[in-house]
């Protein structure tokens, strides 16, 4: 289950490991074309919708009594959280350096 | 983990003692009562408790961790004597003027009351240590 | 190599095996023909293999008391765990949201 670091790490060119949280990376977006903002949301848009439905998944499991720990369903819901919030600042960053970018023009 | 099936063994537990509790109150309770004319003497009980599998399931396939759920019967105790007490006016005195009383041993009773009710209560804290597993693994995340 | 996460769950889950074996054992405290049970832990790889339920062959008596004291103290382990996981997503939060934790 990607994160939502993971896939900004892999935006940035930065050498990810295999660790989801414990290497954190800033969020930031590089000057791409405008085009491009789109499709790098829409492709972290699927990472996003995967974790979250993985922790949907995991919560079923839980209710349907299959063999999920419980802290391993909040872990993901938390994880899912995690992965929107990190999705949202991504959105915002790409918007504002979109506008600066478009301001320069003028 | 399955939250359902510990709390399961802990009210089984609960509910074993508690018929100790019952098999040691109903002893005390009959500990002068005699066979009056045409009915037995008061044999006491002992509540005898054996374990079963949580289910057939379970059994049929295998399962390697036996997670066993208490059940508790009560059953005649075994090698106790009539206690007889030499009382001439007494309505069940028999010709030698004997009359014949449970074999009730009233400390052993109440020992068993104490200990039944301490076991309850620590299957009661079990029940409640579970619940707050439950709760505390949803309260992950906030 | 685990992460933290992966590694705090895995210690959370034997907390879960272990608070089973502490109820079993204090509901068939008076159980005729019951084998305490226990964890094994795999000493060859100690946390890489998850411990597995034993019957306890060890002939000393335990109280009620002890039973009671494990099954509070791995009550506390689990509590801190879950507690600690809650702080160090809150900081992953903190740090990919600035703005609003």
């Amino acid at each position: 289950m990607q994160s939502g670091i993971e896939a900004i790490a892999a935006l940035t060119g930065a050498q990810g490991t295999a660790a989801t949280f414990d290497t954190p990376q800033g969020v930031s977006a590089g000057t791409a074309a405008p085009g491009l903002f789109a499709n790098m949301l829409a492709s972290k848009f699927q990472d996003l919708n995967s974790s979250v439905s993985a922790a949907e998944a995991t919560l079923g499991a839980v209710a349907t009594g299959k063999g999920v720990e419980p802290q391993d369903a909040m872990i993901g819901m938390e994880r899912a959280r995690i992965s929107v919030l990190t999705f949202v600042q991504l959105r915002n960053k790409l918007v504002e350096s979109y506008q600066d970018v478009m301001r320069m023009q003028l | 983990m399955d939250y359902f099936k510990a709390i399961e063994i802990s009210a089984a537990g609960m509910a074993a003692q508690q018929a100790r509790v019952e098999a040691a109150t109903l002893n005390l309770a009959n500990i002068n009562t005699t066979a009056t004319r045409g009915s037995p003497l008061y044999q006491p009980v002992t509540a005898v408790i054996t374990s079963a599998p949580t289910s057939f399931t379970q059994v049929l396939s295998g399962s390697s961790r036996p997670l066993v759920i208490p059940r508790a019967t009560l059953v005649p105790q075994a090698g106790t004597t009539p206690r007889t007490v030499y009382e001439p006016g007494h309505p069940d005195a028999d010709s030698a003027g004997m009359v014949a009383y449970p074999g009730i041993d009233h400390t052993r009773e109440m020992m068993t009351v104490m200990t039944a009710l301490r076991a309850y209560e620590a299957n009661l804290a079990a029940l409640q240590a579970t619940k707050s597993l439950a709760v505390r693994a949803l309260e992950i995340g906030s | 190599m685990p992460t933290v996460i992966e590694q705090i769950s895995a210690a959370m889950s034997v907390c879960n095996l272990q608070h089973q074996v502490n109820v079993a054992n204090i509901a068939n405290r008076d159980t005729q023909g019951y084998q305490r049970m226990k964890l094994h832990f795999d000493r060859a790889m100690s946390g890489a293999e998850p411990p597995s339920v034993v019957t306890d062959r060890s002939v000393a008596p335990v109280t009620l008391e002890q039973d009671l004291v494990a099954m509070s103290n791995n009550l506390l382990q689990y509590e801190t765990m879950a507690r600690a996981l809650g702080r160090y997503f809150s900081i992953i939060a903190v740090i990919t949201n600035p703005n609003r934790g």
